[in-house]
C-alpha cells in the first residue's frame, strides 16, 4: 500500500502514516462522535469558532478518509489472493521445484523471505532444491515448510503434506540402504 | 541517574479540577525516583497545595516574597517526603491583584534560578490572568488539567488561546511587529476573520517575517493535556477529543499525556493530612499517576481506546 500517497487521509484522522487498521477505526469512530454529536461537551464551547457547514465539512472529510484508507487495506488483503490464483493454475503437487516456481512468479526474494520467516536462506534453498540430506530432522523441516507456505499465502496443510511425502520417502530410502 | 531540572507548570483555567492534587502527586512520584523536587504554590488567590502534602502551617510563604521582598530560595521548606521541598502560597487572597509587573518578573527570575537546582513544579491558580499565563509560558513543560465537564473544557480552550496569543505577542514583539497581531484581532469582524485559527492563518500569510515567527512560536507551544476525575473510558477519551479540537479549530498540536480517575479517597487523605500516594500506593489512581508522569517525561500519549 502506498502509505505516503495516502498521507492526507491519515492526516484527517490525525494519525501517523504507519497506523494500523484498528487505529484507523478507533480514530474514525471517536472523531465522528466528537464532530457529529451536537451535545458533545468538547465541541459545545466552540459555538463562536465555527459554522455549521464547517462541522459538516469535517464530517465529510472524515468519511472520505476512512473509506479510502479501508479500501486500501482491503485491496492489500485481496491482492496476494488474486495473484495466487493465476500462479497456481498448473501446480498439482507442492514439491521443491513447484515451490520455487511459485515463489519466483510472485517475485518474492529469498532474502526477504528469510528475514520475515527467520529461516536461514540456505535452508530455504535446500527446501526448493530438495537437498533432503542437508535439511534438519523431520519436525524442523516440517516447521520450515509450513512457514514457507504461510509466507506465500499458500494452503499450508496441503503444502506440508505434499512436501513431507517426498521428504519421508527419501528418509525411508536412506534407512533401507544402511 | 541524572536528576531532573527545569520548570513544569500545571494550569487549567477552571478552579477545582485537580491542579494541586496532580502537582502534589507528580511531585511525589518524581521525588521518590530520586529527583530533588520543589513544589511552588503559585495560586495567589487561594493557596491550597499544602493540604495535599499533609502540612499545617509553615512560618514562611510567598507573602514574604511579595510583601517583604525575601528571596524565593529562603522560603523553601521541607515536606515529610525526602527530596520533596515546598514553597507555600500567598496567605491572604487580598494580595493577588497587587502583584505588579516588576514583582512578577522577579518571581519568574527567582523560579528560573531555583530550576538550576531543582525540578520546580508550579501549581497555578484558576483563571487566565496575565500573571498566570506569563508564569505558565515561562515553564519548560506546560500542562493543562481538565475534568470531563463542559465548563472545564471551555475554560481550557480559553486559557489555551489566551496563552498562545500572549506568546505570539511576545514573539512578534521581539521583531517590533506585535501591533499587527493586536490590530488584526481587534478588527477581526471588519476583516472577516472567524475564530482563532482564522487569525493565525491570516497572520501566517501576512508577510515572510511574521509568518516565520508565528510558525516558530506555534511549534514551540507544546501543551500537555491531563484529564482528571474520569469515571470511565468514555470520560478518559475526552482527552483524545479535546486534542482533536485543539488541532482542527485552533491549529494547536497538543499531547494527551494521561488521565487520572475519580477516587473518593483523595479527599479523605486531605482531611487526614496524609499523602495520597503514601496511603494508597497500589490504587488505580496511583498507577495512572505513574503512567502520566512517565508520559510527561517522554512525550508519549494516550491512544484512542476502543
Ligand atoms: N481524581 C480525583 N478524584 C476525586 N477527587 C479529586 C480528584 N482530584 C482532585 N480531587 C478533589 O477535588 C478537589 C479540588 O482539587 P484541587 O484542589 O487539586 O483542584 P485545583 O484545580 O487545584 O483547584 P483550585 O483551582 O481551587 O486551586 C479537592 O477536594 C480534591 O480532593
Ligand atoms: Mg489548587
Amino acid at each position: 500500500m502506498d502509505r505516503d500517497g495516502l498521507k492526507k487521509y491519515f492526516d484527517v484522522l490525525e494519525l501517523e502514516i504507519n497506523a494500523s487498521i484498528n487505529e484507523i477505526r478507533n480514530a474514525y469512530m471517536l472523531l465522528k462522535e466528537v464532530y457529529g454529536d451536537p451535545e458533545s461537551i468538547v465541541t459545545g464551547p466552540l459555538a463562536d469558532e465555527m459554522e455549521d457547514e464547517n462541522h459538516q465539512d469535517i464530517l465529510d472529510r472524515l468519511e472520505e478518509a476512512y473509506t479510502r484508507l479501508i479500501a486500501a487495506f482491503d485491496q492489500d488483503r485481496g491482492e496476494p489472493k488474486r495473484q495466487l490464483e493465476k500462479v497456481l493454475t498448473d501446480i498439482d503437487t507442492y514439491d521443491g521445484p513447484a515451490l520455487k516456481k511459485i515463489r519466483r512468479r510472485l517475485k518474492v526474494d529469498l532474502n526477504d523471505m528469510a528475514l520475515a520467516t527467520r529461516i536461514q536462506v540456505q535452508h530455504l534453498i535446500n527446501i526448493e532444491e530438495e537437498n533432503f540430506t542437508a535439511l534438519p530432522v523431520r519436525v524442523y523441516t516440517r516447521g520450515f515448510v509450513a512457514n514457507y507456505a504461510r509466507h506465500l499465502h499458500l494452503d499450508e496443510e496441503r503444502v506440508v503434506s505434499d512436501y513431507m511425502t517426498g521428504f519421508c520417502r527419501h528418509e525411508k530410502d536412506n534407512n533401507d540402504d544402511s | 541517574m541524572e536528576s531532573l531540572k527545569g520548570i513544569w507548570a500545571v494550569g487549567g483555567g477552571k478552579g477545582g479540577v485537580g491542579k494541586s492534587f496532580i502537582v502534589s502527586t507528580i511531585g511525589t512520584v518524581l521525588a521518590r525516583r530520586g529527583n530533588r523536587v520543589l513544589l511552588v504554590d503559585a495560586d495567589l488567590g487561594g493557596a491550597t497545595l499544602h493540604h495535599f502534602l499533609g502540612m499545617k502551617r509553615s512560618v514562611v510563604s510567598l507573602s514574604d516574597f511579595f510583601d517583604r521582598g525575601i528571596d524565593l530560595k529562603d522560603l523553601v521548606s521541607e515536606t515529610s517526603l525526602p527530596g520533596l521541598d515546598f514553597i507555600r502560597g500567598h496567605k491572604s487572597s487580598l494580595g493577588s491583584e497587587n502583584v505588579n509587573y516588576a514583582q512578577k518578573n522577579k518571581f519568574l527570575r527567582h523560579l528560573k534560578q531555583l530550576a538550576a537546582e531543582y525540578l520546580v513544579l508550579v501549581d497555578l491558580g484558576a483563571g487566565s490572568s496575565h500573571n498566570i499565563i506569563d508564569t505558565f509560558l515561562t515553564a519548560d513543560l506546560m500542562a493543562l488539567v481538565i475534568v470531563p465537564e463542559i465548563i472545564a473544557v471551555e475554560n481550557m480552550y480559553s486559557f489555551l488561546k489566551n496563552a498562545l496569543f500572549r506568546k505570539l505577542v511576545a514573539g512578534l514583539g521581539e521583531i517590533g511587529r506585535q501591533h499587527v497581531l493586536i490590530d488584526t484581532w481587534k478588527r477581526r469582524h471588519e476583516n472577516g476573520i472567524k475564530g482563532f485559527k482564522g487569525l493565525i492563518s491570516r497572520m501566517s500569510n501576512r508577510d515572510d517575517e511574521i509568518g516565520e515567527r508565528i510558525r516558530r512560536e506555534i511549534e514551540n507551544f507544546r501543551i500537555h493535556l491531563i484529564v482528571n476525575q474520569a469515571r470511565n473510558n468514555q470520560e478518559a477519551m475526552v482527552g483524545n477529543a479535546v486534542k482533536s479540537v485543539c488541532l482542527k479549530y485552533f491549529g494547536i498540536n497538543t499531547l494527551y499525556s494521561g488521565y487520572v480517575e475519580h477516587d473518593e479517597f483523595i479527599s479523605r487523605c486531605v482531611n487526614r493530612r496524609e499523602l495520597y500516594l503514601e496511603s494508597y500506593p497500589a490504587s488505580r489512581c496511583a498507577r495512572e499517576i505513574e503512567r502520566l508522569t512517565d508520559n510527561l517525561l517522554t512525550n508519549r500519549q494516550i491512544s484512542i481506546i476502543s
